[in-house]
């Protein structure tokens, strides 16, 4: 069955992308009331995963806040190497891939697939990658209510270079310059990876550039570890 | 002193330590701990679902050159090696059908760490290492089953080289590692330790310190020293006792700052050799007393003829002879390659490098169709688990091999000589990453071996 954000873009926006249609399709069509049932069923069960992942982190809840607040040090099970194990499987596998690499058909002999653009119908699927990755840098600059310590800080309280720089700053800036080049792809992006492939390129590569300066840079300067395996030193 | 006195001193020196009668204490004590260490050593593994994680599960493993016979066996296979290595280290510890025990203990463990290099840890070549030796040494000779099976088997003494050669292997050990500790970045720029302590700061009480720079430099200098001039230390009976609690001291802090496994206990416990052999026959007494053994398992060594020398087999000392050459030798091959050690990695195992660098990378590969001129990217990750491919991202034979594991893929799927590059950054030592492997280069032409790799970019580039 099919639900989440997908089923969400289709029924808003999938049979007829016209705003004014739209509302008739779940106010006067014949099937209208079947449709915002779907709806309605699709939200609910968002909001039910959602409030369930709330509950497990809350304070108020199972406290799974506390817990992560709790595993310090630097191997995989530490609340550090998961959340930066975690957030540079997202850039790498989910934005790079899933919502610029893979559309664009860098994975499938070069040949586009635009049916795997995110939010396909809606047409929004550059406006989601910048969004994603907008949250990848909140988290590496400590930004969220208020703008907080971030690894940022931590690389450079380590004085972390690259090549003469600060490393904080490098990736600071590959961050700026892969959001950049991400909004500079026009939608829609399902017609953008057969039609003008150009820049979609360009933004895959800068995060590509990102992807090594998040995944051996940051996390060697961090010193966080990827398994549990014995380890000599390389 | 005369130069034939000095010869002459120095041949009475090989002789004592090769052929001369040595109670078998020593040696009883190591077959025990080793073979105690190994059992723990195999539980700790399969507990832990290594054999699954790391054997059965992988689609690709990456074999040594000219061991590409080596492979992993399935699952049913792979749980009879190791229950084979199981029973087997059992075996050496109780001295049960003991020569029987440390071949196989021998092969099944030697096979096991070929089938996949992405493992790799110098403290596994050592324990392949001390199993053969193992299978020569007469350690079954006194506290043991096979005495049971066979009275005539007891013996208080045996030739000397049989406890020498493992003082030998120890002694490379901790001085090539700390020949290794001899260069710029661990002497002067205190690397890698400079990125790795920081990370404990979490720690309680010593975290603080283990943040400075003095830090670092005070652990690196001391384990260079420690590595260099312990075993000297251990071999003078007046600084023996010092000297131990210094490797206790040394290895139990590496185990609680770095995740080394069973490393340093093993080495706290092979260490003991360098005790006398009165030490150990306390030791095994006490022992006896404590299982309500019957004391004449540990015969009394023969003292009434201190000058006796025993027979050697010379294809013995042959053998042992190649066995340290090689071993002495192998640690410098790397001499032979041009550009950094620590960059290339041609020449850097076998060779006692520990805890030498911190080098992490990524790498993806470009795949070309030549008919169609297509170009897609390989992600190795759908192929690879995360640690092979982590060790893979570094090390240029690893990154060859994967190449060349796709060309054959892409064979059987009907496209034949696919072209593939690979797109590698690494990051060495706090250096900024930086690109590892010519990205212009067909790795499917470039074959494996032992000649420079010249499709590794030069480091200063």
């Amino acid at each position: 069955m099919a639900k989440g954000f997908a089923a969400l873009d289709y029924l808003l926006y999938g049979e007829n992308p016209d705003a004014e249609n739209v509302v008739e399709l779940f106010d006067s069509d014949d099937e209208a009331s079947a449709r915002r049932q779907y709806l309605l069923d699709v939200v609910e069960d968002l909001r039910a995963r959602c409030d369930a992942v709330y509950e497990r982190w809350s304070p108020a809840g199972d406290n799974y806040l506390g817990t992560f607040v709790s595993l310090t040090g630097n191997d995989v099970g530490s609340a550090t190497g998961m959340l930066l194990n975690g957030a540079i499987q997202y850039c790498e596998s989910d934005v790079r891939d899933g919502k610029i690499g893979i559309p664009l058909g860098v994975r499938s002999l070069n040949v586009p697939i635009p049916a795997n653009c995110e939010a396909l119908y809606a047409q929004q699927s550059i406006l989601l990658a910048v969004e994603s990755i907008k949250g990848l840098q909140n988290l590496y600059l400590g930004k969220g209510k208020t703008d907080g310590v971030g690894f940022d800080d931590y690389l450079t309280a380590l004085n972390a270079r690259h090549n003469g720089d600060a490393l904080a700053s490098v990736i600071a800036s590959q961050i700026d310059l892969a959001l950049t080049k991400i909004a500079a792809i026009p939608e829609p992006y399902s017609e953008t990876v057969e039609q003008n492939p150009d820049p979609a390129m360009a933004a895959y590569q800068e995060l590509q550039k990102l992807v090594v300066l998040l995944k051996a840079d940051m996390m060697s300067a961090l010193g966080i570890l990827i398994t549990y395996q014995d380890n000599d030193g390389d | 002193m005369t130069a034939i006195s000095l010869h002459s001193r120095l041949v009475n020196a090989l002789r004592s330590a090769w052929y001369e009668p040595t109670p078998i204490a020593p040696l009883v004590t190591f077959r025990i701990v080793f073979g105690l260490m190994m059992a723990i050593s195999v539980v700790r593994f399969w507990a832990n679902g290594w054999i699954r994680e790391f054997y059965i599960e992988p689609e690709v493993h990456f074999t040594y050159y000219g061991f590409e016979w080596v492979t992993a066996p399935g699952p049913v296979g792979m749980y009879a090696l190791f229950g084979i290595m199981l029973a087997s280290a059992i075996g050496i510890m109780l001295g049960w059908r003991y020569r029987l025990s440390a071949a196989l203990f021998f092969l099944s463990f030697t096979y096991v760490e070929l089938i996949d290099k992405t493992y790799y840890l110098n403290h596994y070549y050592f324990v392949s290492l001390v199993a053969l030796l193992l299978c020569f040494v007469p350690a079954n000779r006194a506290f043991s089953l096979d005495m049971l099976r066979k009275p005539t088997l007891a013996a208080g003494e045996v030739p000397a080289w049989s406890v020498t050669i493992l003082k030998l292997q120890l002694a490379i050990v901790y001085i090539y590692a700390g020949i290794a500790k001899l260069n710029a970045e661990w002497l002067l720029d205190a690397m890698p330790l400079r990125i790795w302590l920081p990370a404990q700061s979490h720690l309680p009480v010593i975290g603080g310190f283990l943040s400075t720079a003095f830090a670092a430099y005070a652990f690196s200098w001391m384990g260079a020293l420690y590595d260099l001039t312990i075993v000297f230390f251990l071999l003078n009976a007046r600084t023996r006792p010092w000297a131990y609690i210094a490797v206790i001291g040394f290895h139990m802090i590496t185990w609680m700052l770095f995740p080394i496994g069973m490393f340093p206990f093993i080495m706290i416990l092979s260490t003991l050799i360098f005790f006398s052999p009165t030490f150990h026959t306390r030791l095994l007494e006490r022992l006896a007393a404590v299982l309500r053994l019957r004391l004449n398992t540990i015969p009394r060594p023969d003292t009434s003829n201190t000058t006796k020398i025993l027979p050697v087999p010379r294809i013995i000392t042959g053998f042992m002879a190649v066995f340290i050459v090689i071993q002495v030798l192998a640690p410098w091959r790397y001499l032979l390659y041009p550009g950094d050690l620590f960059w290339t990695e041609q020449g850097y195992r076998f060779s006692w490098r520990v805890m030498l660098m911190e080098k992490a990378g990524y790498v993806v590969f470009h795949v070309e169709d030549p008919i169609t001129g297509k170009r897609w990217d390989v992600m190795p990750g759908d192929y690879l688990t995360p640690i092979q491919e982590k060790m893979m991202s570094t090390q240029p034979d690893m990154i060859l091999q994967f190449a060349h594991f796709l060309e054959e893929k892409y064979r059987a799927e009907g496209m034949n000589d696919a072209i593939v590059r690979a797109e590698a950054y690494v990051t060495l030592n706090g250096r900024g990453s930086r690109l590892f492997i010519d990205d212009q280069v067909d790795l499917t032409q470039e074959r494996d071996g032992f000649r420079h790799k010249k499709w590794i970019v030069d480091l200063n580039q």
